[in-house]
């Protein structure tokens, strides 16, 4: 983690309202992992005040540079979508836990990204394929076809993608969370599932459940190992403010008398979690 | 010009220069840490600490203002003992003082607070925090009154022979009254301002934007306050005054040194960028060296009358 100003390369509007930047810093692309995100001053006076959270979308090692996908909704993505090439970018990352990875054989890593949730799974993907044996599958799920995102960048990959809509107008018609349990429904008793999700806190929630108790039919009854990033509103985005609690399940419990519960810090605590680590309400 | 003399003393603490992190904006300094060295501050003030640990409140806990923040944290700390185990071993890792805030439900709580961290190795001067407003019990209640002020730093003194630095709230209709009382029950210094009480709302889902409905409102929207507060209370009274409020650049500082700041405090700031202290720091020896300055303490209190 370090405060920088990176070289920005590109800044391009992808389709309406979603922008794709591209940024220089060697030292941030050499030791990003997926799941974690970069802290981005995107105003260029004092007010908006506080630094807005990406999450990284892609990185490129050998050429020191990362990405960032956003949806140009509020003040500080507005200012940020302002930002040219030849700009620098005022960033501090990369923050935060990043999203556990195991490299056994006979796993399949299940992507399941929700609306923009699906931004950090890219990242994810390309480090799965380089560290390890398993095979990746990706369901995305947004509320409408318009509104799916990163749907080519996976198909690009060669992975096999599974759409859900919740109006029906792509893929199949429902939640990604029944694509979720079908899926596990059809998989051979020989593989080993594992979860990364991000999206709407429904959405996380739903898969909690999924992941916590498989369908009594699924060939894997036994719960799932389930990491999800969670996406909070953040004041300083390192660790001192304590502003984006989440309560959390044992974790920073050492202390005697500590009861079952504590609030965590989703910017350096998380934003990546095990689905048994948080406390679902 | 050789390098000018930035450090300054407060209640017997030597501090390198005069920019310290302001209570709840770094943590115990493992983050802070990363960006650059906890050595090159004048001190270090940490979270607020409790006797038992606490939770802190329900989030949402913050929001931004224009120019500004509402936080309602709620203070969650590990508490005193987990802090002297666990925290203070990093923090004396490094060459810079300590100062533990100090923060209590109840009088005998502040002082049995008081009391551990003064048996501990390496606390070097207690903030009192009677001026947070996101707590229901205790704190900002105490600090609203010279009565409350008085009890609570009186009963700390008597506890503990460690600097007692009184953190005020500008809650208040007229802050030298609870800046006298704390003095006159035996504050070594005062540091000013907390937050102020602000709140904001939605209106879209027509609801409060932080659970707690109400929260401290800081950065730079504050800072016209803050100043105006330093610059009564150390005419007021005659002990050293930290600076707190919307502080974000070296000019920032310098402002509050001339309205009477012996040594000042970074919060906010260092959401906006973690390494403002550094860069303050060297600010206020730039300006110090531009404008023929060759010790810093002779600006304090230094601004002219129109």
């Amino acid at each position: 983690m370090k405060q920088s100003y990176c070289d920005i390369l590109e800044n391009t509007e992808l389709t309406p309202g979603t922008m794709r930047l591209t940024a220089r810093d060697a030292e941030i692309a050499a030791s990003s992992r997926p799941g974690q995100f970069v802290n981005v001053l995107c105003g260029h006076c004092l007010d908006p005040l506080l630094r807005r959270p990406f999450s990284i979308y892609t990185v490129n090692k050998e050429r020191g540079e990362f990405s960032l996908l956003y949806q140009v909704k509020g003040r500080g993505t507005v200012l940020l979508s302002e930002k040219e090439a030849g700009e620098k970018l005022d960033v501090v990352g990369p923050v935060g836990r990043p999203f556990h990875i195991d490299p056994e054989e006979n796993i399949e890593h299940i992507l399941v990204g929700g609306g923009c949730g699906i931004v950090p799974l890219l990242f994810l993907a390309d480090v799965l394929r380089e560290e390890t044996k398993g095979k990746t599958v990706v369901l995305i799920g947004a509320q409408t076809a318009g509104a799916i995102l990163c749907e080519q960048e996976f198909l690009q990959r060669d992975l096999p993608v599974e759409l859900s809509t919740d109006d029906g107008t792509a893929g199949r018609h429902g939640f990604v969370t029944d694509a979720l349990s079908e899926h596990l429904r059809n998989l051979p008793a020989d593989v080993q599932p594992r979860i990364y999700a991000c999206g709407p806190h429904e959405m996380l929630k739903g898969i909690a459940r999924i992941a916590a108790n498989p369908q009594p039919s699924t060939l894997n009854p036994q719960p799932i190992p389930c990491q999800v990033s969670h996406e909070s509103a953040m004041a300083c985005g390192f660790g001192v403010c304590m502003g984006c609690a989440v309560k959390t399940r044992e974790l920073h419990c050492a202390t005697e008398g500590c009861e079952d519960w504590t609030y965590s810090r989703v910017c350096v605590d998380g934003p990546v979690f095990y689905t048994t680590e948080l406390v679902w309400e | 010009m050789s390098n000018p003399n930035l450090s300054v003393e407060i209640a017997g603490i030597k501090m390198k220069n005069p920019v310290m992190t302001a209570s709840g904006t770094a943590g115990f300094g493992a983050e802070l840490a990363e960006f650059f060295d906890l050595g090159k501050l004048g001190a270090f003030v940490t979270k607020g600490i409790s006797l038992h640990p606490w939770r802190g409140n329900e989030p949402p806990r913050t929001t931004e203002t224009p120019a500004g923040m509402l936080n309602a944290i709620g203070l969650q700390n590990p508490g005193v003992d987990a802090f002297i185990s666990e925290k203070l071993p990093f923090l004396r890792k490094f060459d810079v003082p300590v100062m533990v805030n100090v923060v209590g439900h109840s009088v005998e709580e502040y002082v049995e607070v008081a009391r551990k961290l003064t048996d501990a190795e390496g606390v070097h001067g207690l903030e009192i925090n009677v001026s947070c407003p996101n707590v229901k019990q205790g704190c900002m209640v105490f600090g609203s009154s010279a009565k409350g002020i008085a009890e609570v730093v009186g009963a700390v003194r008597k506890a503990t022979s460690l600097p007692l630095i009184p953190k005020l709230t500008p809650n208040v209709t007229d802050i030298t009254e609870t800046a006298r009382a704390a003095v006159d029950a035996g504050a070594d210094a005062l540091s000013l301002i907390n937050t102020l009480l602000g709140t904001a709302i939605d209106v879209k889902t027509r609801t409060f934007k932080l659970s707690n409905i109400t929260g401290g409102l800081s950065g730079p929207a504050i800072k016209p306050i803050a100043l105006r507060m330093v610059y009564q209370v150390s005419q007021a009274v005659k002990v050293p005054v930290i600076g707190i409020g919307g502080i974000m650049t070296a000019t920032d500082a310098i402002e509050f040194i001339l309205a009477g700041a012996t040594a000042v405090q970074i919060g906010t700031a260092s959401f906006f960028n973690p390494m403002s202290c550094v860069l303050i720091i060297d600010g206020i020896a730039e300006y110090a060296r531009s404008g023929k300055v060759s010790d810093i303490n002779e600006l304090i209190g230094k601004v002219q009358l129109p």
